[in-house]
């Protein structure tokens, strides 16, 4: 009995606590977030996405007590929404646009024929038409700072310095660089069947990055 | 340091032990810079009918190398089918292989158009764009069965009709379905880096000897690029009811090639 009380009593802890957490962000979302409160806000919404998954698994099975929060949980802002779009459609076949099987065709398509990369000094216009988007839109950049840090901590990164630190952003930028120019080498090579790997590479001072 | 799930990209090393092709041809690295170098012809001959017949023998391509010892690496697994490299997503993985099959004319009649692509990349500095994740979504979980897409971010598009009371009901009740449909909860996570990168890049007609793409002058250049990550919930009692498992980050995307054709569009 004792420990189905306690069991009851850590639940219902865990459940106000993840709570809590998601329900300033709807203060975020409708203006009402005061600069003082946004320190507190960060730390009890770094856990968040963590916490949700923990949370379902351990409250669904008596969903009434949170329910009772409902009015008070949090919405992703309107940046987050504009940001998910159902509007991307899979396409399992070509991934270059169909292939010509006629004659007639496949001179079009030589014609457009057209190496998958893109060689430019300026930005992509996507990312460019985003960050104007964002400028000056300060509940939207807060909204997407606050998601950032959620995901980073979901991804096991330290808790302190997703919070107070930078590093991590260089850390996984710098790591996906040098995971990217593998995997485009790896891509080159797979496609066009010139298998190659540097020296350098076997002595593991590559591995330093 | 890098972070341990970017393992898998040191698991290709056994691919490269095995390759009978001499090194250096492509990539290389002094510990703290990448370089790839890569120059390919596409061939000149005209393929024969049995080659037209049968699409998975493809031309075979010659890699031009640094050391002037050229070498002829024929065969090329271009089946479509084969799966697919833990590095890359496989509509990127495609998006290439499209490109081959078509320059080397496998699925047409025609002539292949001779060309010469060049590219010299060094990725010289990285910047993290965006970081973002998708509770109880993953890729393999949307392809798998394209509603569990739609109506997952038809939730999001919902949230100002319905309130943030229907949406969490309709949030938990896909969460329900997710594990109850695969057993597990997958989260996917995405990160969009810009990589600016001292490059070379050139695609030539042999025939005219004109520049198709690019002009061979070299210039720093910016790219997107766009990782994933699953992530898996493990429900473990002894450990506050569980953790998330991270898994393995691939590249999905570069400079949104496949835009429209991405199983979710980020606007």
């Amino acid at each position: 009995m004792l420990k189905n009380l306690l069991f009851f009593a850590s639940k219902t802890i865990k459940c106000s606590t993840v709570l809590l957490a998601w329900a300033p962000l709807h203060e975020i979302i409708t203006g009402c977030c005061s600069p003082t409160n946004s320190l507190i806000l960060l730390l009890k919404m770094s856990r968040v996405v963590k916490n949700a998954a923990t949370q379902f698994l351990a409250v669904r099975s008596n969903r009434r007590v949170f329910h009772r929060y409902h009015n008070h949980t949090a919405l992703p802002g309107s940046d987050m929404i504009r940001c998910f779009s159902s509007s991307g459609t899979p396409d399992t076949n070509d991934g270059g646009g169909s292939s010509s099987t006629t004659s007639s065709k496949s001179s079009s398509a030589r014609s457009s024929l057209r190496f998958p990369w893109r060689h430019s000094q300026h930005m992509l216009p996507k990312v460019e038409m985003e960050a104007a988007r964002m400028q000056g839109n300060w509940r939207g950049q807060l909204s997407m700072a606050i998601w950032e840090r959620s995901t980073a901590l979901l991804v096991k990164n330290d808790f302190s310095q997703v919070l107070f630190g930078r590093q991590w952003r260089q850390d996984l930028a710098d790591n996906s660089a040098w995971a990217w120019s593998l995997a485009l080498a790896s891509l080159l090579a797979k496609t066009f069947k010139g298998m190659c790997l540097p020296k350098k590479l076997w002595n593991g001072s590559y591995f330093r990055i | 340091m890098k972070p341990p799930n970017f393992e898998p990209f040191l698991s290709i090393l056994h691919l490269f032990q095995q390759s009978p092709v001499p090194l250096d041809d492509i990539y290389s690295s002094d510990g703290d810079t990448a370089e790839i170098k890569f120059k390919y012809t596409t061939p000149y001959t005209k393929p024969t009918k049995e080659a037209d017949t049968n699409k998975n023998d493809a031309a075979p391509g010659q890699v031009e190398k640094s050391n002037d010892k050229d070498s002829t690496i024929g065969g090329s697994n271009n089946d479509g089918d084969d799966p697919t490299s833990p590095l890359v997503e496989k509509h990127l993985e495609q998006l290439f292989l499209s490109f081959y099959r078509k320059s080397h004319a496998v699925d047409q009649v025609d002539d292949p158009q001779p060309m010469e692509i060049t590219l010299e990349m060094t990725p010289v500095d990285a910047e993290l764009h965006r970081l973002i994740c998708f509770p109880f979504l993953s890729r393999k979980a949307s392809e798998q069965d394209d509603t569990r897409r739609q109506d997952y971010f038809r939730m999001f598009e919902l949230i100002r009709e319905d309130g943030p009371q229907a949406f969490f009901q309709r949030f938990w009740d896909f969460a329900d379905r997710m594990q109850a449909e695969r057993g597990v909860l997958e989260t996917t996570v995405m990160a969009d880096v810009i990589v600016d990168c001292i490059e070379v890049f050139q695609v030539k007609d042999l025939t005219s000897n004109k520049s198709i793409q690019g002009d061979g002058i070299e210039r720093t250049v910016r790219h997107v690029i766009r990782m994933e990550l699953d992530v898996t919930w493990i429900e473990d009692e002894s450990a506050d009811g569980g953790d998330w498992e991270i898994g393995n980050w691939r590249v999905a995307d570069i400079d949104d090639q496949l835009e429209g054709k991405s199983w979710v569009r980020i606007k």
